[in-house]
């Protein structure tokens, strides 16, 4: 049994992969558009112009992964969660802090803690929370 | 595994450990309430009796480790804009998982074969968290 986040988009889910290959490293696995998915979509369930959006899409981040689609237009945000990345250097945390927030809100500036030489949070251009930790 | 979901409860995480170890065998690996925090919180960014609550937890399910946590209680609860996908080994499994986690819930999606799983459904579990649940092709 094994988990993994989904996030969804609202129509900027290509534009989110292309960042976070760009702030993280990440691979695209694979990304479909309802366009191009055997099952014909209702048109109904779908905004206008929505075929070309990201049905599903999985992106490899180190050895995670990471899911993330447009959903069906009716999402509008994110709310009660975050990604926690886990840094292995200090370099590394400062380096994906500072990409990740490029664009987007500082919560709390990278700091040491009682449980971690550098812990942060942010939240990137999309809207998606993150936290970045240097464990102990 | 550099990334990790973090989930936040706004003062029911103890109730979703309790019914994530039921459901899905969660393993709790640690635990920390505000009140034994060696580090106080600044004045007001807590709610009022908020010291019993968990401060961070870290949840062994399967393979995977997810944190979770009651958050400050200062801001509006609820999850919007994400799921867990949660892969199962048989279908069995998935289906077990998914009845569990739909009861209180909502099954959003039954579950069912679909062009890229043997099976796949969602289900909103009783504190609004959306789960996918899938065995793939």
């Amino acid at each position: 049994m094994s988990i993994q986040p989904y996030l969804i988009f609202d129509g900027r889910a290509e534009e989110a992969a292309a960042f976070y290959e760009k702030a993280l490293g990440a691979q695209i696995q694979m990304l479909m558009r309802y366009k191009d998915s055997p099952l014909p979509q209702p048109e109904e369930m779908l905004p206008p112009g929505w075929s070309a959006k990201v049905m599903h899409m999985a992106l490899k981040i180190g050895d995670t992964i990471v899911f993330g689609s447009d959903g069906d237009g009716e999402e509008t945000g994110f709310k009660g969660f975050s990604l926690s990345y886990s840094a292995k250097t200090q370099e590394e945390a400062e380096r994906v802090f500072a990409a990740l927030a490029e664009g987007g809100e500082t919560k709390m500036r990278l700091t040491r803690t009682f449980f971690s030489p550098a812990f942060g949070m942010l939240t990137d251009r999309f809207g998606v929370p993150w936290m970045v930790v240097l464990p102990q | 595994m550099p990334i990790k979901p973090y989930l936040f409860f706004s003062g029911r995480a103890d109730e979703a450990i309790a019914f994530y170890q039921n459901a899905l065998g969660a393993e709790v690996n640690f635990l920390l309430r505000f009140d034994e925090s060696p580090e106080p919180p600044p004045p007001g960014a807590l709610a009022p009796d908020w010291g019993k609550k968990i401060m961070h937890s870290c949840l062994r399910i399967g393979d995977s480790e997810v944190f979770l946590s009651d958050g400050c209680g200062t801001g509006p609860a609820g999850f919007n804009g994400f799921g867990v996908s949660l892969e199962a080994k048989s279908v069995a499994e998935a289906e077990r998982m998914f009845g569990a986690l739909a009861d209180g819930g909502e099954a959003r999606m039954p579950l069912g074969e679909t062009f890229f799983a043997v099976t796949f459904g969602m289900a909103v579990d009783r504190f609004g968290v959306l789960w996918m649940i899938i065995v793939p092709k």
